[in-house]
Parts: structure tokens; C-alpha cells; sequence
């Protein structure tokens, strides 16, 4: 168990038998030495985001989460399937996804978040690499002072990146802001 | 008309029971609620000497609570005290839930707004409770208030005799450091008369020059308000004298709760932000001293309290203005009502 006012973001926690992960948690103090903790918290289960306040001593059954390393196999409609090294499959809708669904390549070595044995989250590597496929050309003698522009990638995201990527080339994107981090290397 | 059950716990002194008893009142009686205040120490709501209407009952309570089979539909929880196994157990046997609520204490500090009304969900039963967030600022609950009272307030003040020099009460906790305060009191120009709980601080003692100290017996509510209308400053703590200060649109100085790591001074800063948000920058300054001298004890505030004084015209003017201002804002049982009302309609 765990107390409201130990809890920190990245805790998992059980509220009414529904698991739900602590975005972010701000300590108040309320008066006459009690204090409150408001709490961002989102579903594991729903994937619903929600903003809560508890009494700094509420108590809260917490829990650890089985993660297991996998491949990204295939997808058939918004049900896409990975598997371990033990062949056992995972299936995750779509949305659990979200943007990164985009970037999942053939067996693109990710992180499967189980509860109750279910899958609830794919964490994808932190960094991806995407070809540009298109992107307009840096005009010479631009003085706008806009340092990006914008560039379509083989996902099909389209991001901003320097003004001095050209079609073709292959850079690193941040699997999770879905921003440009540098050339690929 | 809805059925409430308003339950408190009286940690120490009056408060507790005070605010809850002012609560109910105005929910009975500016609302039309019926009132079951269940109280774990009915003695001290009996020594306020609040005047309840018959809307009300004052029943006692503790841990092995027994839900009564005329339980209402709305369950008001004030301060936290922690509402009865036995009634979270008879909520979620409902149909549908009861209006569940936790009226917290009075918080100074704008924070109290992004965290007033804010879902609660119960981590085993999944009941759902919204917390009440009592404050000074707009968007939080507000603060009791009767309907008329500023007007009650200035019909009673125009009664009053004129008093040749000051008047001012004290009602402050054990530790303040009243020396330095009763040393410039009798250093004034004008004479002070200073006015205290007959057992509050009974050693103390006027020392020689312009102050004269003359102690009151225990006041019912109504006669505690007459008290601050008619003083020029007041001197009060906690929270219900407090709030009632505020009202009475006369200067101020505020002791609140003593708590640890002395977070008690980061809500006086939160009132004094807004008490001196229209107030010029030298008696904002003056009353920020005095706050602090007043929980700090062994500074230097013979001075402070000096300069204070000399200050009280202008400061008079702007607690009035304030109180003015302040009520615009709807007050807490009317929000109270309001949710409660909301709630109905929606289910």
C-alpha cells in the first residue's frame, strides 16, 4: 500500500479496480497540518485521462507492472500483434498506440506493458529513424527567420525539421513527441 | 428540500464546531435543506450558543456509526474528519449514489481554486466524492456568509455611541508574543481601550500610559460580530474569527493555525495577497510587518505595532472597501446549495 502523498509520476495504482498510472501529482497543504494531493492520473485500462484529489494519507493499493521485450509482427485492421522470443503474441488496438503506430516497422524491437496478463501499452524505441520523402527546398536568400520547415516522412507524420534536411535524407525522430532529434548517424 | 447529514469532529477550541454550525444554519435557513449535524462533541456546539432553527438536529456520533433508516441523500463531510464506514457501505448499496462532499478548511492560497470541486474517487469503493475548497479567491467555495450581513453590519455600527480613542480586540493563541503589542499600546497618543476573553492570557496585564484592558465573558456568535464591528482593529485566529473579521470591514491581524514548518506563514501571505491587492504599497507593507511580528516572536515589533496605529485611518478605509468587494463573490452555502442542486437536476 502507499499513501497519496508518497506518490510520485510514473506510480501505478488500483482505484476502484481500475489501474491507473500518476501523470503527475502536486502536495497542498490544506490546513491544520492536513494536506491534499491533486493528481492527474490515466487509465490504463480505458486510456481516459482524469483529475482527481485525495486526503494526503489516503491509502492506495500500488502496483508493478510486467514488461517484456518484443517484435512488431503485423497488423490487421486497428489490431496490431507482437511477439516475444518465446512466439507468445500480444495484440494492442490501435489507439494504445496512438501516433507511434505510424512508426512501427517490420520487427521493430519494442517494450509490451502487461496487466493481468493483457497488453496495456507498447513502448517503441526512444529514437527511430524515418527517411524524408518530401520536404520543400531551402530558399536561398530566405530572410522570414524561420530556422524549420515542414517534412513528410515514410510513415507518412509529418514533422518539422532544419531548413537544411533535403528529400532523401534520413534522420532521428523522438518516438514519443514525434520531434526531429538530429541526422541519422 | 434536501436531506443533509453534516458530519464534524472537533479537533480543539471552537472552530470546528463554529463553522460547521454556521454552515448548517444558513443552509436551513437562506436554503430550506433540512440539517442533521452529527457532531462527536455536542457540548461545544452547546456552548456557542448558536440559535439553530428547528430544520436542525444536533446529534452526537463516533466511529461505530449506525446509518439511521431516514438517512438523507446528501453527505456533507467537513474538514476531512472522515466519513463513517458504516455510510460509505450504505451510499453504495443506492441506486444512486448520494451527493457526497468534503468541506475542507478555509484556505488562503490560490492553489484552493484549481482544486476546489475536484472529483475524489474512493480507491476500494469507487464512490465518488468532491472536495470543497472554502477561500478568499474567486473560484474557490467562499466563505460563510449570511445574506444581509454587511448590511446588519452597518445598521448596528450606526447605532453605536461615538468612542473617544481606540477600541480593539484581541482573541490570539497562547504563544503570541503580546509584550512588544501592549508595550506600543500604551505608548500611543490616543487612549486604548484593549478588549480580551476573561481567559485568554489572564496574567496579562496593561502596563503603565494610555491602554486599559477590560476582558468579556464567553460570546454567542451574534454578540462576537457586534464585538468586531464596534472595535477599530482586531486582533483574531484561526479560522471562524477570522472569517467573521473580514466582514466586520475593520483592520485586521490575522494569527492563523499554528502548523509545521511553519506553513501558517505561506497562508497569511496568501490573504495578505489579496486583503492589500487595492491597498497602497506603505500599508501593505505595514500590515505585511505586523502579520510577521505577530507569529515571530522576539523581533523588534514595538515599532511595527506603532507604525500600524498611526496607519489605522487609511487602513480603515480599505477594510471596508474590501469587505465590500469580497462579498460580491457568492458565498459558501449558496455554492453549496447550488452543487447540491446541480446534482439533483442532473441525475
Amino acid at each position: 500500500m502507499k499513501i497519496a502523498q508518497d506518490l510520485r509520476s510514473g506510480n501505478v495504482i488500483m482505484i476502484n479496480d481500475q489501474p491507473m498510472v500518476v501523470r503527475k501529482a502536486e502536495y497542498s497543504k490544506s490546513g491544520r497540518n492536513a494536506s491534499v494531493v491533486k493528481m492527474r492520473l490515466h487509465n490504463l485500462l480505458s486510456g481516459t485521462a482524469t483529475e482527481q484529489i485525495y486526503k494526503s494519507d489516503e491509502k492506495f493499493e500500488d502496483i508493478t507492472l510486467d514488461k517484456k521485450a518484443v517484435n512488431y509482427s503485423y497488423n490487421t485492421g486497428d489490431l496490431y500483434t507482437f511477439m516475444d522470443p518465446e512466439f507468445n503474441q500480444y495484440d494492442v488496438q490501435k489507439d494504445v498506440l496512438g501516433d507511434s503506430a505510424a512508426l512501427l516497422a517490420d520487427n521493430m524491437e519494442c517494450e509490451v506493458t502487461l496487466y493481468n496478463e493483457k497488453a496495456i501499452a507498447i513502448e517503441l524505441p526512444k529514437r527511430i529513424v524515418q527517411e524524408v520523402v518530401y520536404t520543400e527546398p531551402a530558399a536561398r536568400g530566405d530572410t522570414s527567420g524561420k530556422v524549420t520547415k515542414v517534412a513528410k516522412l515514410n510513415s507518412g507524420i509529418e514533422i518539422d525539421v532544419p531548413a537544411f534536411i533535403e528529400i532523401g535524407e534520413k534522420i532521428e525522430i523522438d518516438s514519443v513527441s514525434l520531434e526531429y532529434t538530429g541526422r541519422a548517424k | 428540500m434536501k436531506q443533509i447529514e453534516l458530519f464534524c469532529k472537533v479537533v480543539d477550541n471552537y472552530g470546528d464546531a463554529g463553522v460547521c454550525g454556521r454552515l448548517a444554519r444558513q443552509l436551513a435557513a437562506e436554503h430550506g435543506h433540512a440539517i442533521r449535524l452529527w457532531i462527536d462533541k455536542p457540548e461545544v456546539l452547546a456552548e456557542l450558543r448558536i440559535a439553530l432553527p428547528a430544520s436542525i438536529k444536533v446529534e452526537g456520533w463516533n466511529e461505530s456509526f449506525a446509518v439511521p433508516p431516514d438517512f438523507g441523500d446528501v453527505v456533507l463531510e467537513a474538514f476531512s474528519c472522515g466519513t463513517p464506514e458504516s455510510v460509505m457501505t450504505h451510499m453504495k448499496a443506492q441506486p444512486k449514489q448520494p451527493v457526497w462532499l468534503n468541506v475542507e478548511y478555509l484556505s488562503t492560497e490560490e492553489w484552493a481554486v484549481g482544486c476546489n470541486m475536484v472529483p475524489s474517487t474512493h480507491p476500494r469503493t469507487g464512490l465518488v466524492q468532491h472536495f470543497v475548497f472554502p477561500g478568499f479567491w474567486p473560484g474557490t467555495a467562499g466563505l460563510n456568509r449570511e445574506a444581509g450581513l454587511l448590511e446588519q453590519r452597518d445598521a448596528y455600527i450606526a447605532t453605536l455611541p461615538r468612542h473617544t480613542g481606540l477600541r480593539l480586540s484581541l482573541f490570539c493563541y497562547k504563544w503570541a508574543p503580546t509584550e512588544p503589542l501592549l508595550k506600543a499600546l500604551a505608548a500611543h497618543s490616543q487612549p486604548i481601550t484593549l478588549l480580551m476573553p476573561h481567559n485568554l492570557l489572564p496574567e496579562l496585564t496593561a502596563p503603565a500610559g494610555n491602554l486599559k484592558i477590560e476582558r468579556f465573558q464567553f460570546l454567542p456568535q451574534a454578540e462576537y460580530d457586534h464585538l468586531l464591528w464596534s472595535c477599530d482593529l482586531n486582533l483574531v485566529r484561526g479560522e471562524d474569527s477570522f472569517v467573521r473579521a473580514n466582514w466586520a470591514g475593520k483592520p485586521l491581524i490575522w494569527q492563523a493555525y499554528p502548523e509545521e514548518q511553519n506553513q501558517h506563514a505561506a497562508k497569511i501571505a496568501g490573504f495578505l495577497k489579496r486583503y492589500t491587492a487595492n491597498l497602497a504599497a506603505a500599508n501593505a507593507e505595514t500590515l505585511a510587518l505586523a502579520h510577521e511580528v505577530w507569529i515571530l516572536p522576539g523581533l523588534d515589533a514595538a515599532p511595527v505595532w506603532a507604525r500600524l496605529l498611526n496607519e489605522l485611518p487609511a487602513l480603515s478605509a480599505h477594510a471596508k472597501a474590501y469587505a465590500t468587494e469580497l462579498a460580491q463573490q457568492p458565498d459558501l452555502a449558496g455554492q453549496l446549495a447550488s452543487w447540491i442542486e446541480q446534482q439533483r437536476i442532473r441525475t
